[in-house]
């Protein structure tokens, strides 16, 4: 079978897509927040966009990393995004107070 | 399912772990013949208990968490400790968005995602000693028909 993982990052232009995986718990957040920064800090990058699209499970380690993208991303003038949560993920969110300081989209038909 | 079951297992305070101790917790409960909803809060609860142990209890050493379950009727009883640091304040600890380690993306919402999907959430904690999480949660709520 064809593997349709994507790449963990994706660049265009200024925008940052995350492709978040499956699962999303601390160890996982690790590995995304070290990425991303790096990233962050030799590119020119204005949005952050974090793609759901794939997770089925996360914890309050995605809260914090989003979070703490948030506080960089401010300081930078730039903005967050969060798309394609299942109707769980999309409800820790607005549980946590995202939904207020980040554009939140759902997935759709969901 | 009537009868007790109860299973109990040591690991290591790695953040690698953290998604076997969620899903054997899930495993062993489908017995209750739970909702992927109950299996989703439940898990999510492990997880949080479980990283709290290895970020905050052990602060990134090697030790043991142990994590006990027990299944009665139709309710999962489940304690989570670690012999690391303990809390000082508890009430404290457990605020919506507190976190002694802010500057390590840390969200402060562990105890409160524990409270949300789970029926009870009790902290004991001593300084010095560790911290035990225990928990519960009635499976089949959902299933108004099987009354």
């Amino acid at each position: 079978m064809e593997d349709k993982t994507k790449e963990l990052m994706e660049l265009q232009k200024s925008r940052l897509i995350i492709h978040v995986p499956r699962e999303l718990d601390d160890h996982h957040a690790r590995e995304i927040i070290q990425k991303a920064d790096n990233l962050l800090e030799t590119h020119w990058i204005r949005t952050i966009v974090f793609d759901f699209e794939e997770t089925g499970f996360m914890d309050s380690a995605g809260v914090g990393m989003i979070l703490g993208r948030y506080k960089k991303m401010q300081y930078m003038g730039g903005k967050v995004e969060a798309c394609a949560m299942n109707d769980r993920i999309y409800g820790m969110l607005k549980l946590s107070g995202l939904a207020g300081i980040i554009t939140m989209k759902r997935r759709a038909g969901r | 399912m009537t009868e007790e079951n109860h299973m109990e297992m040591t690991i290591d305070s790695r953040s690698a772990n953290e998604r076997f101790a969620r899903v054997a917790v899930g495993a062993f409960m489908t017995q209750l013949n739970p909702t992927v909803e109950e299996v989703e809060d439940v898990k999510t609860a492990v997880s949080e208990a479980v990283t709290n142990c290895i970020i905050h209890g052990y602060e990134g050493a090697v030790e043991d968490i142990v994590i006990r379950c027990c299944i009665r009727e139709k309710e999962l009883e489940l304690w989570i400790s670690d012999r690391g640091r303990g809390i000082p304040d508890i009430a404290k600890a457990m605020e919506p968005m507190f976190s002694t380690k802010p500057e390590q993306e840390r969200s402060g919402m562990g105890f409160a995602f524990m409270e949300a999907f789970m029926d009870t959430l009790e902290v004991t904690s001593a300084v010095g000693k560790g911290t035990t999480v225990h928990m519960t949660k009635k499976i089949g709520q959902g299933n108004a028909w099987e009354d």
